[in-house]
């Protein structure tokens, strides 16, 4: 993105850039997507945004098309079976990876620590549903976070 | 029916993730307990999804809705997780000035965070047990690749492709070549 639109056709600042994707990261759903969106709407209306947002997905969409009718086969062969065994012991790790890059900046108060350890504990132990959670966190969020912003109001120091 | 239930798991999917691996959480809930996808199939689409151009969400919507009900699926499944960015986004990008200092969305996402963050940290150890456990042992050889690899991203730097590739010619090397078991 930031190569195409910025350096190449200078349709977007980079400051704007940034401020589309924290927007787009702050909302549900792919991040992608919510920034095809913005970018798209900023461009051509509405239209725009969701000619971007279906640009976006075709290219992806049909690289899976591709291996999913592969799959079956390609898993049966020895040899692609010997690599993928190898590329599952990477999953961990890569998403451990992008979880520790997580960290940073998520738990700014004290009562963040508790909701996430919580948030693992629900998450292995109980069934329940992961959108579930996320509500939680979103009413919680709503309290903790309103509660020290006025904090912060009355005690400036 | 099956697209209907396809499309509303992928859509609950998009509304309660926000972008990235902390979909993982939700997606491997919906597929697997729906039975779409094994376990074993949510850890290849999360390498091939790593290995492709897209996004991870994108990329699994397309697979397990080519699993559960072919090319109709994968449509079904992928405009459900796309509806956050073609409502809720939509929305904020009509209004994106009022949107982007709302105090609001900064308070919930105080509380969405950790919560993601958590089920993140509960994906890496159920997942743990998947990867590295064959059911009667440990996967030594599975602990083995995967400790270089963590050594790899976090003291090397190194790109999730490069990891990946390393991780595929090890598994050729150790499973393939000197037939270790998995």
């Amino acid at each position: 993105m930031q190569q195409q639109y910025v350096e190449k056709q200078k349709e977007i600042t980079p400051q704007e850039l940034l401020d589309l994707a924290s927007v787009a990261k702050s909302l549900p759903g792919t991040m992608i997507g919510n920034v095809a969106m913005l970018y798209g709407y900023r461009v051509g209306g509405l239209a725009g945004g969701f000619a971007a947002v279906f640009g976006m997905i075709l290219p992806p969409f049909a690289v899976i098309l591709v291996i999913s009718f592969f799959y079956a086969a390609f898993r049966a062969n020895p040899w692609v079976n010997a690599a993928m065994e190898g590329m599952q012991a990477a999953v961990v790790p890569i998403i451990f990876g992008a979880a520790v890059n997580l960290i940073k900046g998520s738990m700014p108060y004290p009562p963040c620590v508790l909701l996430m350890l919580i948030s693992v504990a629900a998450y292995l132990f109980t069934g329940i549903n992961p959108i579930f959670m996320v509500i939680l966190g979103v009413v919680l969020g709503l309290v903790i976070g309103s509660y020290y912003e006025r904090r912060q109001d009355h005690d400036p120091s | 029916m099956i697209l209907l239930k396809l499309f509303w798991s992928f859509l609950l999917i998009g509304f309660g993730s926000f972008g990235g691996l902390s979909m993982i959480p939700q997606i491997s809930n919906e597929v697997l307990s729906h039975g779409w996808m094994t376990a074993e199939q949510v850890t290849d689409i999360v390498a091939i999804a790593e290995m492709t151009p897209g996004p991870l969400g994108l990329n699994c919507a397309s697979f397990a809705g080519m699993q559960a009900a072919g090319i109709p699926g994968a449509i079904a499944a992928n405009l459900g997780v796309l509806m956050p960015s073609i409502t809720l986004c939509a929305a904020a990008a009509v209004f994106f000035h009022k949107f982007r200092n709302s105090r609001v969305m900064q308070w919930i996402l105080v509380g969405v965070r950790p919560i993601c963050l958590g089920m993140v940290v509960g994906v890496i150890l159920s997942l743990s047990g998947s990867n590295y456990w064959s059911g009667t042992g440990l996967n030594l050889t599975g602990i083995a690749i995967g400790a270089v690899d963590l050594f790899l991203l976090l003291k090397c730097k190194s790109g999730v492709p490069t990891v990946l590739l390393f991780s595929a010619a090890a598994g050729l090397v150790l499973y393939g070549a000197l037939g270790l078991p998995a």
